[in-house]
């Protein structure tokens, strides 16, 4: 069964080759974002990433979080068992740590899920490593390649494919922006509908109120007026 | 087309933060024109910071603003997914940004690749408190950085989407 301890064994020649696998590997499309990894490497240099050991506590502080390896990011994922999605910072090429359902190890779930994608990255992984219970699916056959020699004709059905998923998803993205830009349109309207219901009701009561207070003060003004006429003709003298 | 909330069908809630309840008004503006979930703004209408007013309860209340890009550097490959644009903190209800202390400072979106998402949150502190400014701009986390200072769930959020100033792509409607 596969040890997690495999690390140490399987770094050097991993280390060696590291950046030019990850290179080809982001060539290759997006597992989803290997972004930590890949940056402390571009940062501090090749060692970074590994410098932690495998021995490093997974509930690690902030900055020290960086330097986590991608192997403990992949074994806590195959702890939980979460792994309909490619994971975000574990795919990185590295070594194997499988603690999940059976023996399988990050490239295994790679090329499980991207046939081919990862087989340039297979041939530097599985040095010290034990072929015999993994699982390889596809494209994962051929280990110890450093380049899968892929007939054309191959690479071409595998490249348009790709694309045929590249263009779906930017199709979907394009759908999901029309309609949420549709939906805060219309809800808009519908807040814009209710205030100028509010509106125009307030106008049309202030518009009640003013006349019958108009009408309230018209008619004693009138009554007083008279009453007083009247009283000033009968004060003459005679 | 049904109505839905405009956040989560643009997967903002999915993407950057889970489901929240909108609680406090939350206004962005860039020069008079106000943000709404959707609108596409280009880089150049977008390259000074923009107005915001935040409602809440009382001036004894303090807001972080974070302002994110998803879709960094590409939407089809987010590999710096989230990139964190700006970021104000101790902002007092009933006043604007300007009266926070800027922790990150606004960087003016550029896209270069497809349409971008650019996220403002609002989230509630629980006082005033000391936030540090994280040691790059992308890869952020907002859910780890509301965690981290015991932010909660957001409680506004505004979106609009960019591509760069020469870009074709959009809408046909």
């Amino acid at each position: 069964m596969a040890s997690s301890r495999v690390m140490p064994s399987s770094s050097p020649p991993r280390q060696t080759g590291g950046p030019s696998d990850l290179a080809r590997f982001r060539s290759g499309s997006g597992i989803g974002s290997m972004n930590m990894d890949d940056i402390i490497r571009n940062i501090y240099g090749p060692d970074a990433v590994d410098g932690g050991g495998p021995t490093e506590p997974a509930p690690a502080p902030p900055e020290a979080a960086a330097r986590r390896t991608s192997e403990e990011v992949w074994k806590e994922i195959s702890a939980t068992g979460g792994l309909s999605a490619p994971p975000p910072a574990a795919a990185s090429g590295a070594g194997g740590g499988g603690s999940g359902a059976a023996v399988m190890t990050l490239e295994d779930f790679l090329a499980r899920d991207t046939g081919a994608r990862a087989a340039g990255m297979e041939g530097n992984m599985v040095l010290g490593f034990p072929d015999d219970g993994v699982e390889s699916a596809g494209g994962g056959g051929g280990r110890g390649r450093k380049r899968a020699p892929m007939d054309p004709t191959d690479r071409a059905a595998m490249q348009r494919q790709k694309r045929m998923i590249k263009n779906r998803e930017s199709a979907a993205r394009s759908r999901d922006r029309k309609q949420a830009y549709v939906s805060e349109l219309e809800s808009q309207v519908a807040q814009l509908e209710e205030e100028q219901a509010e509106l125009l009701k307030e106008q049309e009561e202030r518009n009640q109120k003013g006349l019958k207070e108009l009408m309230e003060k018209k008619v004693p003004v009138i009554r007083k007026k008279l009453l007083q006429d009247l009283r000033r003709t009968n004060s003459m003298e005679f | 087309m049904q109505r839905g909330d405009p956040l989560v069908v643009g997967r903002v809630i999915g993407d950057v933060v889970d489901p929240f309840v909108r609680r406090v008004p939350l206004r962005v503006a860039y020069a008079a024109r106000e943000i709404s979930n959707g609108f596409e703004l280009r880089p150049s209408a977008i390259a000074e910071q923009p107005r915001v007013e935040v409602g809440g309860p009382d001036m004894r209340t303090f807001y972080t603003l974070v302002m994110v890009d998803p879709d960094a550097p590409s939407p089809s490959d987010p590999s710096l997914r989230e990139y964190l644009h700006w970021l104000v903190t101790d902002i007092p209800a009933t006043t604007g940004v300007s009266f926070g202390t800027e922790v990150v400072c606004y960087e003016s979106p550029r896209p270069v690749l497809g349409i971008h998402r650019l996220v403002f949150l609002l989230f509630q502190q629980l006082g005033r408190q000391t936030v540090y400014a994280p040691g790059w701009r992308q890869n952020f986390s907002t859910r780890d950085f509301a965690e981290l200072y015991n932010l909660g769930p957001p409680v506004a959020a505004v979106y609009f989407n960019c591509q760069r100033e020469s870009g074709t792509g959009g809408r046909r409607m």
